[in-house]
């Protein structure tokens, strides 16, 4: 009698720790194994893949809708959407130093070599540079600037225009080489003989 | 007496008369027989003196300190180039040694316009399949140039392959060698060795055969160069006249660097080798300034019987004859006995790697399509045209194996094999592109070249199905975001008079799909819905503006890429994508350098600007979610697990399966189909995608997949997944969408509430 009890009491030890092990268990699956983000404005982060549309708990206080009923509420549309890096500028290559990609620095030299032929009046030679930088790394916005300003050299408007552009991208984050870029092409757009444009460059770059 | 001696000096003056008079003629003959020989070299050596076919190179390597990069594949690089495991200290250029994680190499010199790149000893420390660290010396290097490899030679209908070499390039110890065995008087004879033909002519009296030739070097390039090969004694006549004409013509080191490149040193194949440049290549994978004395002599002692003494094919008697080489240099000085006996113990090493001539067929035919537009077929076969392409030979080689490994998974898996021979084979493409710069890095135009050398990914007219759709959405985001509900339910249109009615790939009609989900998951009727919304007129518009020139039709089933394109329009239109709205030039030649080193064609990266930066990067959202969550999963299990945009294209009856990705430096396509038109059975994932995914894995040394940026008049807001509109508190499943700027939903979500 005293030993079927036993065996009961220690079967019920072993059915609640097997509950108690399936309930970790469920909770451990449920928990979300990465952490979800949600990139601040104008970051280049997009949602890391590969994960699902990201299943936000908790909305930026930005973002917050009203509490209580739905109501209709004009956009979030601010200026901080167009015109982005209002922030003050850390000193070149003291930005997000720690998260240059390995290739960053092979492509600086190139872009370094790049401008001293630029310099030196060589544009021909500093495009060949400027390239292989970009090869190397796609969004060194320095290479992109330096193919501009070789192009404009060159006397290539249109094409220096492009780069430009693709530097006016990737130096979103950078106010001082975006209002360089901004400056070039006002000139490039003048050159070209868009006054309008150049003007209107000019006033986004005095806006920095 | 008187009379008869007043005769006789009018008898001798008539003979004296006739023999100035023959003696005049016959010296004008020779005169002018010699100034004829004379015009003749003169106007032979003054104008192209060899036939030098154009070779094509690929793209330097860029190597850095930080790339994924193991022992075994820089060895791989290495090897591709011809450089050799080197059995001892001290490297010399062209040979490599290699440890478990370090690696050193002794680079040869290579010469591009403008710059070059030395010969010098790098070491290469590797961490966990990474380059860490580069050294020159004591210096750590940023990054380091690898010379580009040789893809292709241009031969002209004499196959001659010659690298032309200048006489200061050539070791000492190689014009020793060469004159010590051919003709060591060369330096005190006028062109002709009259003692050297004594002591022949002795040599075969007595030996009564003949055993030794009296020719020297000038007169062997005489023969070599201007006479046919006959014997007779006219021939040696002239032989003997020319090369008299030559000395007095040319310096003694000129006409030592004419026979250099003049002399035949044996084949490959159906192509002959001349000339000591292309010989120190082929035979030891070296630049002839880095030739060692024993391969000099090596190279020297085929000039007699290059195939007999061929150190592929005969390495007992050519090392022999090395020997022999040797033997008459210490004979004559030009060595000491150390220096003899050290190269005559050194086994004859020569390089076992075949040359990659044959590299990137597809890619070659696509560049020489491209010379043949700008140079002479002559000039091209003849002129010694150095002209470099973009193509990455890793890629390259990737390529090919990727597109032969999958093709044989693919056909392992499927249940129906096609049959079989030449017309049932599956046929593929790929097409490897930077697209941030339109570079093209590697291009496969179909499972195998020697069987079928027509280029599929230049010139195959396929539908590209639902691998258009992306453009189709491209055009409508000015209308529409990427949680517009669209309605997905059959519906008949009228085409030409006939109904038409598109229906989805899994038969499912779900209402009404976000935009977002009808590109994810490839939804037909909701595309179609789309693009009659906008405007066919627009979804035209904006493919020509991507480059796709193939004729096209304002028709519904154009938004199902019912219509014509080429694997290289489609794969530049997606460039625009990959590349914030501006389309690249596809760029696949780079530069053409004449032999003296002067560019004569130079290419640069170009791009026009065809949608704006935030549609273009809006797109990649909408195909990040394909990959993500969509028809383009499938990727994710097959290794893919970085940052990339994709789509699949599938037309009617499986005729045709595409996959089109980029991430940001590097846009690949695949097609998979018959050139019959017959049904693969396989859809864009099950198909085209093995292979793309194969492909990237294998390229990922040379690749850095960064997150796509967020480009100006992009804006992020947090949805609600279910009914599309701003999120509130109470929505339950929210997620993060992108916006045009002046196109962003203002109205919150309706579903959810307090109640």
């Amino acid at each position: 009698m005293g030993g079927s009890m036993e065996r009961r009491w220690s079967g019920f030890v072993r059915l609640r720790r097997l509950v108690v092990l399936i309930a970790l268990g469920f909770t451990a699956a449920c928990t979300s194994s990465r952490p979800v983000q949600i990139p601040p404005e104008w970051q280049t982060s997009a949602p890391a893949p590969p994960a699902p549309h990201p299943a936000v708990q908790t909305p930026p206080q930005a973002h917050a809708a009203p509490s209580g009923p739905i109501i209709r509420r004009p956009p979030e549309f601010r200026e901080k959407d167009l015109a982005p890096g209002l922030e003050p500028a850390l000193p070149p290559g003291q930005q997000k130093a720690e998260a240059r990609p390995p290739q960053y620095l092979a492509s600086m030299h190139l872009v370094e070599q790049g401008k001293s032929n630029l310099a030196a009046g060589r544009p021909e030679a500093a495009i060949g540079l400027f390239e292989q930088a970009v090869q190397v790394d796609v969004h060194n916005g320095e290479a992109f600037l330096g193919l501009a300003k070789a192009w404009r050299m060159r006397g290539s408007g249109k094409k220096a225009m492009e780069f430009a552009r693709k530097a006016e991208i990737l130096f979103q984050d950078d106010p001082r080489k975006l209002k360089e870029v901004y400056l070039l092409e006002a000139d490039i757009l003048s050159d070209l003989g868009d006054a309008a444009q150049s003007n209107q460059y000019r006033q986004k770059a005095s806006r920095l | 007496m008187n009379q008869f001696s007043v005769r006789r000096p009018k008898k001798n003056r008539l003979w004296l008369k006739i023999s100035v008079v023959f003696v005049l003629l016959m010296s004008l003959f020779w005169a002018s027989y010699f100034f004829y020989l004379y015009s003749e070299i003169k106007a032979r050596f003054e104008s192209r003196r060899w036939s030098v076919p154009a070779r094509v190179f690929s793209a330097p390597v860029l190597l850095y300190p930080g790339q994924v990069l193991s022992v075994s594949q820089l060895g791989q690089i290495f090897q591709e180039r011809r450089y050799q495991e080197a059995v001892r200290e001290p490297l010399r250029a062209g040979e490599y040694k290699a440890s478990r994680d370090r690696m050193t190499v002794y680079l040869r010199e290579f010469k591009f316009p403008g710059h070059t790149l030395a010969s010098r000893r790098i070491h290469f420390v590797f961490q966990q399949n990474r380059l860490a660290r580069i050294q020159s010396g004591d210096a750590d290097l940023v990054f380091l140039e690898i010379e580009p490899l040789e893809i292709a030679r241009l031969f002209g209908p004499e196959r001659e392959s010659r690298s032309l070499i200048n006489i200061e390039q050539v070791p000492r110890h190689l014009i020793d060698s060469v004159t010590a065995i051919e003709d060591h008087r060369f330096y005190e004879h006028r062109g002709v060795d009259w003692v050297g033909i004594s002591r022949a002519l002795w040599m075969d009296l007595r030996a009564r055969r003949v055993v030794q030739g009296g020719s020297t070097i000038t007169q062997q390039l005489v023969k070599n160069y201007f006479l046919e090969p006959e014997r007779s004694v006219k021939r040696k006549l002239l032989e003997a006249s020319m090369a008299v004409i030559i000395e007095y013509m040319y310096e003694k080191d000129e006409i030592l660097e004419m026979y250099m490149n003049e002399i035949y040193l044996g084949q490959r194949g159906s192509v002959s080798i001349h000339g000591m440049g292309e010989a120190a290549r082929y035979y030891f994978g070296r630049n002839v300034e880095d030739l060692s004395l024993a391969e000099s002599a090596t190279l020297a002692g085929m000039i007699r019987a290059p195939n007999a003494y061929s150190p592929y094919s005969s390495a007992r008697a050519s090392q022999d004859r090395r020997n022999t080489v040797l033997r008459r240099m210490l004979e004559l000085g030009k060595i000491d006995s150390e220096e003899y006996e050290r190269a005559r113990l050194d086994p004859l090493r020569v390089l076992r790697t075949t040359p990659p001539v044959s590299a990137a067929s597809y890619f070659v035919d696509y560049v020489k399509h491209q010379l043949h537009e700008l140079y002479e077929t002559e000039a091209l076969e003849s002129e010694g045209l150095n002209i470099y392409t973009t193509l990455h030979p890793e890629m390259a080689i990737a390529a090919e194996l990727a597109v032969r490994e999958g093709l044989e998974e693919i056909e392992r898996t499927r249940s129906d094999k096609g049959g079989s021979g030449l017309d049932a084979a599956l046929q593929v493409v790929l097409i490897a592109v930077h697209p941030k710069t339109g570079a093209v890095l590697a291009l496969v135009g179909g499972r195998d070249y020697g069987e079928s050398s027509f280029n599929r990914a230049l010139y195959a007219h396929r539908q590209p199905g639902s691998a258009i759709k992306p453009f189709v959405y491209l055009s409508a985001l000015d209308k529409f975001t990427p949680v517009s509900r669209i309605p997905d339910e059959r519906t008949v249109h009228v085409v030409n008079g006939q109904p038409w009615s598109p229906r989805n790939y899994d038969d499912r009609y779900r209402g009404e799909v976000s935009l977002r989900e009808a590109v994810e998951e490839s939804v037909n009727c909701a595309t179609v819905h789309v693009a009659l919304d906008i405007g066919l007129d627009n979804v035209i518009r904006t493919l020509r503006n991507l480059g796709i020139q193939s004729p096209l039709e304002p028709l519904p089933s154009l938004a199902l890429g019912a219509f014509e394109v080429t694997p290289i329009e489609l794969a530049g239109a997606y460039a625009a994508l990959g590349n914030d709205g501006q389309k690249p030039y596809l760029l696949s030649l780079k530069e053409v350098v004449a032999e003296k080193g002067e560019i004569i064609e130079r290419r640069n990266i170009d791009m026009v600007s065809v949608t704006s930066p935030a549609k273009a990067f809006l797109v990649t959202s909408l195909l990040q979610g394909v990959v993500d969550r969509g028809t383009g999963k499938s990727i994710r299990r097959m290794g893919i697990d970085f940052h990339c945009a994709a789509k699949t294209g599938t037309t009617n009856d499986y005729r045709d399966s595409w996959f089109v990705g980029y991430m940001t430096d590097l846009l690949v396509l695949v097609w998979v189909g018959y050139d019959d038109n017959r049904s693969t059975h396989l859809t864009g994932a099950q198909g085209a995608a093995r292979i793309w995914a194969r492909f990237v894995n294998q390229v990922r040394p040379w690749i850095n997949p960064q997150p796509f940026r967020i480009p100006p008049g992009v804006v992020h807001r947090i949805v609600c997944r279910e009914s599309g509109a701003l999120a509130n508190t109470y929505c339950r499943e929210k997620s993060l969408e992108f916006f045009l700027a002046d196109n962003v939903i203002q109205e919150y979500c309706t579903i959810h509430g307090k109640n």
